[in-house]
């Protein structure tokens, strides 16, 4: 059950599942590795990364289904290790499997967290204003 | 050349070395699978490859048919790559670069892959600009020598004599790889940062970042927006525009927004791509309309895609295009395509001009050999 109109679980997504939110939650501390190298690292949830979470509660098996931002990811494995290592830590959980999603969906900056595209859009104006850059359509105007 | 009459030039082409026995890496494998992989995500399924056709050591004149009578390109400047610590070639050859540009002197242009590592790569940058009149060089920002991946960003000291010579040359253009990470290289030397401070340092050298509007989008806008000499070479992100057009309005529009119409330039990626489904897509494109509305883009004009397809590169290279039309109208390319659209034919359907007929392949294929 999600809160949101999407297709993919977000921060603000709620699932009737104990472990599924506990799952999310330990998505949350996984960082986008690209985002490390800037100043404000991303998880991944907020990212829109995670497309989709499922719970097999007879076999204690959790997969993690991920959209990535290309699918030429070279950092998948790292993402897919950090996965295994923070979601296998939960009590109920027997095995973690982390699937790219390869269907042709394309990732979007749409997919993030409405506040994390707020935030991340405020610090480059902010960026574009301390450097008194005005836009090219406007000096065209 | 475009129905209206307006040239086609294309920024980067490459004659890739995909075979077997070109690896000198274990990875190199990798970026065969991972550069067939590409076309097949970024390309309509009719332009996607044959295997057969991809993996293989692509030659010379082959990539002139591909260029010349299989799309719309009129002129095409030749990227050579410094890859040789994976491909016993560099994985694009720079003789074959050389040979494009003598059998085409009035098509091809040539970019000559540097490496700063070398001991000798200043003299190099002296030998190739005074003695082969390129047009620029090509540099990555990272090699992997002796089992590590080393960074090489325009303002490390490495870098820097590279960078002076070029600029006491005035040689024009330095192509730098960005924005898609390879192998195990960490990410943080694919960002831009770098591209700012030497564009600020040498502010007679423009710089090309290649693939940009891929990834760090924000990034590429600022830098663009702040230095008149970074330019935008979408090879790759142009081919977005024919299967993720959503993504590619988003790029297009951020940068046409901040920096404007005149530093993007087309580059086709040939051979790793074929040219002709992004040259469609871009001169069809048309910004949507919640992008223009919410995201204040502006309407992608005529005009616009003329210069990014053809007349800024001209522009950067000081090119009168009206002199590449005089130069090359009536040449054997130009007589070859009025006979293909004699028959209705040109472009030639894609791969079909390629050299070895296969199990597969269309009588085209030997027809236009």
């Amino acid at each position: 059950m999600s809160t949101e109109a999407t297709d993919h679980v977000l921060p603000t997504t709620e699932f009737q599942s104990e472990v599924k939110t506990e799952v999310k939650a330990r998505l949350e501390a996984v960082l986008d590795p690209c985002s490390c190298m800037s100043d404000n690292p991303v998880n991944i949830v907020d990212l829109g990364l995670v497309d989709d979470i499922e719970w097999d509660d007879s076999s204690g098996t959790v997969t993690v289904h991920l959209l990535l931002t290309s699918q030429r990811c070279t950092y998948f494995l790292d993402i897919d290790d950090e996965i295994c290592e923070r979601v296998g830590e939960l009590p109920d959980v027997s095995d973690v499997e982390v699937h790219q999603v390869t269907s042709g969906e394309i990732w979007t900056a749409d997919r993030m967290a409405e506040d994390e595209r707020r935030a991340r859009r405020e610090r480059f104006e902010r960026r574009i204003e301390e450097a008194g850059i005005t836009p090219y359509a406007d000096r065209s105007e | 050349m475009l129905e209206n009459g307006e040239l086609v030039v294309d920024a980067v082409s490459h004659c890739f070395n995909h075979a077997d026995d070109n690896h000198l890496h274990p990875h190199a494998q990798r970026w065969d699978d991972e550069t067939y992989e590409l076309g097949e995500q970024l390309m309509p399924e009719e332009y996607v490859f044959p295997e057969e056709i991809f993996y293989r050591n692509h030659q010379p004149e082959e990539l002139e048919r591909l260029l010349f009578l299989e799309s719309q390109i009129d002129y095409s400047v030749y990227h050579s790559l410094p890859l040789d610590d994976y491909f016993k070639d560099g994985y694009v050859s720079r003789e074959k670069g050389f040979e494009l540009r003598d059998r085409n002197p009035n098509r091809m242009g040539m970019i000559v892959d540097i490496n700063p590592l070398e001991d000798d790569a200043v003299e190099q940058v002296e030998y190739y600009a005074k003695k082969k009149d390129v047009d620029g060089i090509k540099l990555y920002p990272s090699r992997y020598q002796n089992g590590r991946d080393l960074s090489l960003q325009l303002n490390e000291d490495t870098v820097r004599p590279v960078l002076e010579k070029a600029a006491d040359l005035d040689i024009g253009t330095v192509g730098i790889h960005k924005f898609i990470p390879f192998a195990t290289a960490p990410v943080k030397y694919f960002r831009i940062d770098d591209v700012e401070e030497a564009a600020l340092a040498f502010p007679e050298l423009n710089f090309e970042v290649i693939h940009a509007g891929f990834s760090f989008l924000e990034e590429t806008v600022f830098a663009m927006a702040s230095h008149d000499n970074v330019y935008a070479n979408i090879e790759n992100t142009a081919h977005m525009a024919c299967s993720r057009p959503k993504k590619f309005a988003r790029s297009l529009g951020e940068m046409l927004y901040w920096a404007g119409p005149d530093r993007i330039v087309f580059s086709s990626g040939a051979t790793a791509l074929h040219p002709q489904p992004a040259i469609d897509a871009i001169w069809n494109f048309e910004m949507p309309e919640d992008l223009r509305a919410g995201e204040d883009y502006p309407e992608v004009t005529q005009e616009d895609k003329e210069k990014i397809l053809g007349k800024n590169k001209l522009r950067l290279m000081g090119k009168d295009p009206e002199q590449v039309k005089k130069d090359i109208k009536g040449d054997k390319w130009d007589q070859k395509i009025q006979e293909l659209k004699e028959t209705g034919e040109y472009p030639a359907p894609p791969w079909s001009t390629y050299e070895e007929p296969t199990e597969g392949a269309s009588k085209e294929r030997v027809k236009y050999v």
